[in-house]
C-alpha cells in the first residue's frame, strides 16, 4: 500500500493471510463448479435468476441512517452493506463560470474492511474512481438540476461489506437518500445487475460470482448493471463490464428490466413510511406546543390580573 | 420556533438551557446516552462492531495480515489503529485527506490502546524475527452527533475481544507458511479500556460545568474542537486524560470527572460482556 503519512501505516511488506490458505489455490474449474449445486441453485441458496430484492430478508434498506445529513439511506442486498448521505446544494468550489444546471458530486468508497480478499487502501484507487463515475451518470438523469443552477449536491455512499452487485446498491441507496432529503426527482431510481459467465445467467451476482466473470476465458463473460427511471420507463445508465455478443446483451437487457421493476415498491412503501412518520412527529409535537402555550397564556393572564388588581 | 431561536441566538438557546439544569435532549449534565452494541456484522473482516452512543454510530473492522517484524523488535507484532471520519458523517468534513481533527482523534485512540497495554504485541509473534501478525483496526465514523472517542474505543475493545487469530504453521527449512482458518485462538486482552469524554462549559465567567458524553451542538457550543476533555481508565487504572480547549478546570471539576468516568467505566463493560455472551463463541 502506497504510503499515507496523514494515517498510520504498517509495514509495506505485510500481506493477507488467505494467500497461505488451501482454498486459495482452486483452480478455475474448481471455482466455477463450487458456485452452484446440481439443482441449479446457488451457494447461498438462491435460484440463478432469483435476485436478492425479492426475498423479505435478502433486501432490507431504510432512510434517515445519519443524523447529521440533510437525507441518508443504508441499503443491505444480504451481506452487501452500504450507506449514503445526502447533504444541502452548496457552492461549488474553484469555479468560474455559471452553470445552467445544478451538479451532482458523487463519491463512492471502500471500507477498508470491506473486501473480502484484501485490505483495500485508504487513498481512492480507480475501482472506487470508475464507480463514483458510474454513479452520478446514473443519477443525474434523476434529479431535476434545472432547480439548483450554479450548486453541487454532495452524494456519499460508503460501503461497509462488498458482497456483489455494490454499483446496484449503491444506485438504490442514493435514489431512496436523494428522495429522503428533498431533492427534487423527476422518478424513483432502481437499479440491478447481472453476471454472466458462458450461458449461465447469474442475477444480482455475490462477489465470488462477480470475481469469476470478470477473470472468467468463455466467450460470454462479464457484468451488466443497469439502472431504471421505472415510472418514465427510461433507462438512465447502463454499464458492462466483460465481453458478450449482442443476444446475450438483449436478454440480460430486458431480464434487467424486469428486475428493476420488481424493486420499486419497495422502495415506494420506504419512502411513505418515512413521510407517515414525518407527518405524525409533526402533528406530535404541534399538539405538545398547544398544550404548553395554553398553560402559559393561562400564567399570563395569572399576572395580568394580580398587576391590574395591584 | 426554537429551531429559528436556535439559529438566531445559539448562545442564549444554550445557555437557557443550562440554566434550568438540563440539556437539550433532557438528559442530566452527568448522564450518559444509551449504547447499542452488535459484534460479528461484517463477514468479510476477521472482527467487527457496530455501536450506536445516542446518534454517534462507529463500525471497526478488524483484519488480519502476515509480514516480518521489524529487525529493532524482532518479537512483537503489530498493531495498527486508524480512526475514518468520511464526509458523509457530519457536513463539517470534505471528501479529500483526513482533516486534522481526524488526525488528532486518531492519535488520541492510538495513544489510549497504547498506553493502557491491553494488548501485549508479544501475543502477536508467531516465529520471532521470521513472521507475525499485523493487526489493521479502522474505526469508521458513520454518524458524527459527539463523543467520538468513547464509541471507537468501545467499538475497538468489541472486535478485539471476538477476534480469533487464525493458527500458523511455519516451516523453518523450507520457510513455508500454512494458515489453518478452522483453528483459531482467541487473541488475550489485558483489561478493558473505557474512554469518558466530556464537554467544559464556562457559564456566566465563573461557574464551570461538566457535560457528560456530549452532542455535536454542545461540543460546538463548548469551543467546537470536539470534546474537551477525554478520560480513560483501564480496570481501576487511569490510561490518559487529555484536555482540548473549552473552559478551565479546577481541582475539584478534575475530581468529579475523574469519579464520573469511573462510574462509566462499569455500566460500559456490562454493556460490553452483556452483548458478547449473548453471541457465545463465533467464528
Amino acid at each position: 500500500m502506497p504510503l499515507d503519512f496523514r494515517r498510520f501505516n504498517g509495514p509495506e511488506d505485510s500481506v493477507s493471510y488467505k494467500i497461505y490458505t488451501k482454498d486459495y489455490l482452486k483452480t478455475y474449474d474448481e471455482q466455477l463448479k463450487d458456485l452452484y449445486d446440481e439443482n441449479g441453485k446457488r451457494k447461498d441458496g438462491r435460484e440463478l435468476n432469483e435476485a436478492r430484492s425479492m426475498c423479505m430478508f435478502c433486501m432490507f434498506a431504510r432512510t434517515d441512517m445519519v443524523s447529521q445529513a440533510k437525507g441518508s439511506a443504508y441499503v443491505e442486498l444480504r451481506k452487501t452493506k452500504v450507506v449514503c448521505s445526502v447533504f444541502d446544494p452548496r457552492e461549488i468550489p474553484h469555479q468560474n463560470e455559471f452553470r445552467q444546471l445544478g451538479q451532482l458530486y458523487c463519491e463512492v468508497k471502500f471500507a477498508p474492511f470491506s473486501c473480502p480478499r484484501k485490505r483495500r487502501p485508504y487513498v481512492p484507487d480507480v475501482e472506487e474512481k470508475a464507480l463514483s463515475v458510474a454513479l452520478r451518470q446514473a443519477l443525474e438523469p434523476a434529479v431535476c438540476r434545472h432547480f439548483f443552477p450554479n450548486y453541487q449536491i454532495d452524494v456519499l455512499i460508503y460501503i461497509l461489506e462488498h458482497d456483489g452487485s455494490c454499483l446496484a446498491a449503491a444506485i438504490n441507496a442514493a435514489g431512496l437518500a436523494l428522495a429522503n432529503a428533498a431533492v427534487p426527482m423527476f422518478d424513483i431510481i432502481t437499479s440491478c445487475s447481472v453476471a454472466v459467465i458462458g450461458n449461465k445467467m447469474f442475477i444480482d451476482p455475490t462477489e465470488i460470482e462477480e470475481h469469476i466473470a470478470k477473470n472468467s476465458t468463455e466467450v460470454n463473460h462479464g457484468i451488466i448493471t443497469m439502472s431504471v427511471l421505472s415510472q418514465l420507463k427510461q433507462i438512465s445508465d447502463f454499464t458492462q463490464i466483460g465481453s458478450m455478443d449482442v443476444e446475450c446483451v438483449t436478454k440480460v437487457m430486458e431480464v434487467l428490466l424486469k428486475e428493476c421493476e420488481i424493486i420499486v415498491p419497495n422502495i415506494q412503501r420506504i419512502l411513505v413510511v418515512d413521510v407517515v412518520k414525518n407527518f405524525e412527529l409533526k402533528k406530535h409535537l404541534e399538539a405538545e406546543t398547544k398544550k404548553r402555550e395554553e398553560i402559559l397564556k393561562k400564567k399570563m393572564d395569572e399576572w395580568r390580573s394580580l398587576l391590574n388588581g395591584q | 420556533m426554537s429551531e429559528v431561536y436556535k439559529l438566531i441566538h445559539p448562545v442564549k438557546h444554550f445557555n437557557d438551557y443550562i440554566s434550568i439544569k438540563t440539556r437539550l435532549d433532557g438528559r442530566n449534565f452527568d448522564e450518559h446516552r444509551n449504547i447499542k452494541l452488535n459484534v460479528n456484522s461484517i463477514k468479510t473482516a476477521d472482527a467487527s462492531a457496530v455501536v450506536k452512543c445516542g446518534n454517534t454510530t462507529v463500525v471497526c473492522g478488524i483484519k488480519l495480515e502476515l509480514a516480518v517484524p521489524k529487525a529493532e523488535e524482532p518479537d512483537l507484532g503489530f498493531l495498527i489503529t486508524n480512526v475514518e471520519l468520511p464526509a458523509l458523517c457530519s457536513s463539517k468534513y470534505r471528501p479529500g485527506p483526513p482533516s486534522d481533527y481526524a488526525q488528532v482523534i486518531n492519535n488520541i485512540v492510538s495513544e489510549i490502546i497504547k498506553n493502557s497495554k491491553c494488548i501485549d504485541l508479544k501475543d502477536l509473534c508467531i516465529v520471532p524475527d521470521k513472521l507475525a501478525w499485523v493487526v489493521y483496526c479502522d474505526m469508521v465514523c458513520i454518524d458524527h452527533d459527539g463523543s467520538l472517542v468513547d464509541a471507537c474505543i468501545i467499538a475497538l475493545i468489541a472486535s478485539f475481544k471476538t477476534l480469533l487469530l487464525p493458527s500458523v504453521n511455519y516451516d523453518t527449512e523450507t520457510e513455508e507458511i500454512k494458515v489453518e482458518t478452522n483453528e483459531r485462538i482467541n487473541l488475550k486482552i489485558h483489561g478493558l479500556p473505557v474512554a469518558t469524554s466530556f464537554a467544559v462549559y464556562e457559564h456566566f465567567q465563573s461557574h464551570i460545568i461538566l457535560l457528560t458524553d456530549p452532542t455535536n451542538y454542545e461540543e460546538e457550543m463548548c469551543g467546537g474542537n470536539g470534546s474537551n476533555l477525554i478520560i480513560s481508565y483501564n480496570k481501576g487504572l487511569l490510561c490518559g486524560i487529555q484536555k482540548l480547549g473549552g473552559g478551565s478546570l479546577s481541582t475539584e471539576n478534575n475530581e468529579e470527572a475523574i469519579r464520573l468516568a469511573e462510574q462509566h467505566t462499569i455500566a460500559v463493560e456490562k454493556v460490553i460482556n452483556a452483548c458478547l455472551e449473548g453471541k457465545g463463541t463465533n467464528k
